[in-house]
């Protein structure tokens, strides 16, 4: 009986331990409450939220997907564990990682920086021709962050 | 043949001739097309009764430049403006009401697509209210356009300016949809890319954020901007002016990011308290001016990210009021080159912190501010601290790191942190900067503050004003060595109390000072003070310049740090000084005005203290100030200045007065006048407690007297006890004849005076000295007839 429970313990320990990314929450946010990290502005809008949490379990929350971009290249310290940002359609929470993003002037986000994000490629490519904008994949759009909307109007 | 001179003569005939012919065309053209163009000017009237009986039919037959004049009704749909008209609307003779314009909840109101249009005097109301939709009142898609008198309501956005540079939006009431939440609601006023454009006189309330975006030389003046999200937020605008608003009650005042050359001034920003609250925010911004503004009881007066952003650019702060709010500034560690200077930082909970930590203290500039909590000294007169303002608290840097920590802020665990800190110099706090020679007198107030329409912002400041002369009086304590704040935890008894007695004056005590004590460096200003005041009594503190009266007046007043406990009506004034404030009318010994009637000042104050306006005439009148309402208070004596001063202390009808030497710049009439008025209030059951060195104040007002003396302990005293430590004792010789003089002796030492037979053949009366003229006045009045007297000898009485 107690090997069971020695074995127990020590297998919930080590699915503890190798607790990987994918496995992560989104943290929550206080909508009207919490303030975004990169511009100190308030959060309202759900569908532009975005979140991260570090590798030191610090969780960052964002009023806008181009604000957590912007934040991370500033904060090369704060490495990122895990991406979150919401399905503009569904609201849900997503891994930022994997979700496609649209980029148009047309989507007013609170920062205007004009990015929305979504669980899958053809939801993404359905709102692009809607607002004439253009789909992108997480790396794509931290480039076109970096070159483009970092770079000031 | 032409000679020269006839080829000049005909070149200066034709050279003649042009010239006529050339002004000929300019008056042919003129008569075509300019008298065409004046004439074309008409204006078009729409009403119910027509001639035109849709605004639209008007704007068909309308020439660019034609005024479209709309009287009274609800017209319906969504207007597009597409000449450069002037559509005007004027109240309806029988409703007397603006014409409405409705969308009836779709789309925008009124689109401006051409240059130069005015949209003037209307109800705009019920745009689309799709949250991802721009739906507006107006919008305004076109240079110069001129937005005026309009009220806007259940739309949106209000004016969304959208590409319309030079355009001018002024006197407009503002407001959302009432239904959605601040977040999801519209902005009351939205520029985009739409440089030099002037919004000044609005009124925007209850809409999401006023949103300044791409647009250079903006200019917003003289607008209230109230319940709303983000008050100002301006981004990627340079050059933008932001003078004279009122922002009251929104999430944030102002916040300005990714901008260059930013100047704000003489702005009210009171009462911001969303979740980061600030009066003012700046990100990433640079060559930032901020003067004269009043920044009051918001979360954050000031919050800096970045500021100023590049190399050779600046960012001054000058001449600000800061006042009463959580933190006064906060700023993000790495910011630098920051200019604070002359501003005042008034009783602020932090008055700075670096958000998570850190920074250099020598990174940012502090020169020359006001800080309530200074209490250096100004040993040189020279109107600067003689030793540096610090802000080295260890709690407030524990705060700094963990935001969450500041609700424990006055409590407990907060003084005995610091007392940690004081005490045991290995968890002494890093000093978060330092200003080298701060002010002892709080920063003048803006020249423009004047006295009230229908504002709030001069009476606060006004009030700051009063508070904060009192408050200069703290540091100017006259000590011989350098000051630095050294008080500690409070002792926990009142030794000079018995405690019976102590526990049965609690109970009744509207005042009660335990165990205070205040020291400066190592000279101990105030040592073991303790008293209770009950209600209606009077208390004199009693005592020589220097004796600590002033510093045990600011200590009740919860202006200064001390040791030990004073209760107010039972609350800790050290820990709720707001609140026992409001117990107190506060008359200092010189009071400075505004060249304002005595009438504005008093209503002035009333409004700030919201006392009902019908106070003022009555108590005007109580202080004998009536005959001077309309005078300026420039014109009073001095007499008349601190009754009006009395009469101000007096306007929330406290129960407490507490006066520091009132009197000491009077003449003596004025004196009594004023010690007759306080006599009155005291018989109106007002406790009183005052500071004085004279013996007249003290002998027709005190119930007790609280003395007060350099290096020795405080003495509580009855007047009786009081009158025989400070009145000199006479021997009055008297002559008598020589059969009335025993019985004259026996008669006044029956009477209980001291009185003996000399052997001189006269009588020895020792007495105090105002006392000598009752005993010649009761021997007459009993029959014996005093044929001469003499002061023989006065002595002090130990």
């Amino acid at each position: 009986m107690k090997t069971l429970l020695f074995i127990l313990v020590m297998v919930i320990g080590l699915v503890g331990c190798g607790q990987s990314a994918n496995d992560i929450g989104a943290p929550e946010i206080f909508y009207g409450q919490d303030v975004c990290d990169e511009c100190s502005m308030i959060i309202s809008d759900v569908r532009f939220a975005a979140a991260t949490i570090d590798l030191n379990g610090n969780i960052h929350k964002f009023d806008d997907i181009g604000g957590m971009v912007v934040y991370h290249m500033d904060h090369p310290e704060s490495q990122v564990r895990a991406y979150f940002v919401h399905d503009y359609n569904t609201q849900v929470w997503l891994r930022g990682e994997t979700a496609y993003y649209v980029h148009s002037p047309q989507i007013q986000s609170p920062m205007n920086d004009g990015i929305a994000a979504f669980a899958d490629e053809a939801s993404a490519q359905a709102f692009a021709a809607q607002v004439r904008g253009t789909v992108k994949k997480f790396d794509e759009l931290r480039v076109y962050v970096h070159l483009v909307l970092h770079s000031a109007p | 043949m032409n000679t020269p001179g006839a080829v000049a003569c005909k070149q200066l005939k034709w050279r003649v001739h042009f010239k006529c012919l050339y002004g000929l065309g300019v008056l042919l053209v003129w008569a075509l097309f300019g008298s065409a163009s004046a004439s074309a000017a008409e204006r078009l009237i729409v009403s119910p009764q027509g001639p035109y009986t849709t605004i639209q039919a008007a704007l068909s037959a309308a020439q660019a430049g034609d005024t479209i004049e709309v009287r009274g009704g609800v017209y319906t749909g969504n207007l597009v403006l597409d000449k450069s008209v002037i559509l005007e609307g004027t109240p309806g003779s029988v409703s007397g009401q603006k014409p409405t314009l409705d969308a009836g909840g779709r789309g925008t109101v009124v689109t401006i697509n051409a240059p130069d249009v005015t949209v003037r005097g209307f109800e705009i109301r019920n745009s689309g209210s799709e949250p991802d939709q721009d739906h507006a009142g107006i919008t305004v898609n076109a240079p110069r356009a001129l937005i005026e008198q309009n009220r806007l309501d259940e739309v949106l956005f209000g004016i969304f300016v959208a590409e319309g540079p030079d355009s001018i939006v002024r006197a407009n009431d503002i407001t959302s949809q009432a239904r959605y939440e601040s977040g999801r609601k519209g902005d009351g006023i939205r520029l985009w890319y739409s440089p030099r454009v002037t919004l000044e006189n609005n009124h925007v309330h209850a809409a999401r954020d006023l949103v300044i975006w791409y647009s250079q030389g903006v200019r917003i003046i003289n607008n209230l901007i109230e319940n709303g999200r983000y008050g100002v937020h301006l981004m990627y605008s340079d050059d933008s002016l932001i003078a004279n608003n009122r922002l009251l009650n929104n999430s944030v005042g102002i916040y300005a990011m990714y901008s260059k050359g930013v100047e704000l001034v003489d702005n009210d920003v009171r009462d911001q308290r969303g979740p980061s609250g600030y009066a003012l925010g700046f990100k990433d911004t640079d060559n930032v001016t901020v003067e004269n503004n009043l920044l009051v009881e918001n979360r954050g007066g000031i919050f800096l990210d970045g500021t100023p952003f590049t190399p050779n650019s600046f960012a001054r702060f000058e001449n600000n009021i800061l006042a009463f709010n959580d933190v006064a500034v906060t700023a993000m560690p790495a910011v630098k080159r920051v200019e604070f200077t002359n501003n005042t930082f008034w009783e602020n909970i932090e008055q700075m912190s670096v958000h998570g930590g850190g920074g250099s203290p020598d990174a940012n500039t502090w020169q020359g501010n006001f800080w309530s909590d200074y209490t250096g000294l100004d040993a040189d007169g020279d109107g600067r601290g003689d030793t540096p303002y610090v802000a080295e608290k260890l709690f407030e840097n524990m705060t700094d790191r963990m935001p969450i920590l500041r609700v424990l802020l006055y409590s407990p665990a907060a003084q005995a942190i610091e007392f940690a800190a004081a005490s045991f110099p290995i968890v002494k706090p890093r000093p978060k900067f330092a200003d080298p020679a701060p002010r002892l007198t709080p920063a003048p107030l803006p020249a423009t503050t004047q006295p009230p329409a229908d504002t709030r912002r001069e009476m606060v400041a006004a009030s700051l004003m009063l508070l904060m002369i009192a408050a200069g009086a703290i540091v100017i304590a006259k000590r011989d060595k350098p000051m630095i704040e050294s008080d500690s935890v409070p002792k926990p008894t009142a030794q000079s109390l018995p405690a019976a007695h102590r526990t049965a004056e609690l109970a009744q005590a509207v005042v009660c000072a335990e165990s205070v004590g205040k020291t400066y460096g190592k000279t101990r200003v105030l040592n073991d003070v303790s008293f209770c005041v009950e209600a209606g009594q009077a208390l004199a503190l009693w005592g020589p310049n220097g004796a600590g009266k002033t510093t045990l007046v600011k200590a009740m007043l919860g202006l200064i740090s001390f040791q030990g406990n004073i209760r107010i009506k039972g609350l800790q004034v050290r820990q709720q000084g707001k609140k026992t404030r409001g117990f107190i009318g506060y008359v200092p010994q010189l009071t400075m005005f505004y060249d304002w009637s005595v009438q504005t000042t008093c209503e002035f104050y009333a409004r700030l203290k919201h006392v009902p306006a019908a106070r003022v005439p009555q108590l005007l009148q109580q202080l004998g100030l009536a005959p001077h309402a309309s005078k300026s208070v420039t014109a009073l004596s001095g007499g008349q200045k601190q009754r009006l001063a009395l009469a101000l202390a007096l306007l929330a009808d406290p129960p407490i007065l507490l006066l520091d030497e009132p009197t000491a710049n009077l003449d003596s009439a004025a004196r009594a006048e004023f010690v007759r008025l306080v006599d009155d209030l005291k018989r109106q059951g007002k406790t009183i407690l005052f500071a004085s060195h004279r013996l007249e104040e003290v002998e027709a007002l005190a119930d007790r007297v609280l003395w007060l003396a350099e290096n020795q302990p405080m003495r509580l005293m009855d007047l009786e006890e009081w009158r025989a430590l400070v009145s000199p004792a006479v021997e009055l010789t008297l002559w008598l004849g020589n059969e009335q003089r025993e019985r004259a002796s026996a008669f006044l030492n029956a009477q209980g005076w001291d009185a003996h037979l000399n052997g001189r053949g006269t009588i020895v009366v020792r007495a105090r000295a105002q006392e000598k003229i009752r005993a010649l006045k009761l021997l007459e009045a009993n029959g014996f007839v005093v044929d001469d007297f003499q002061v023989e000898r006065q002595t002090e009485v130990e």
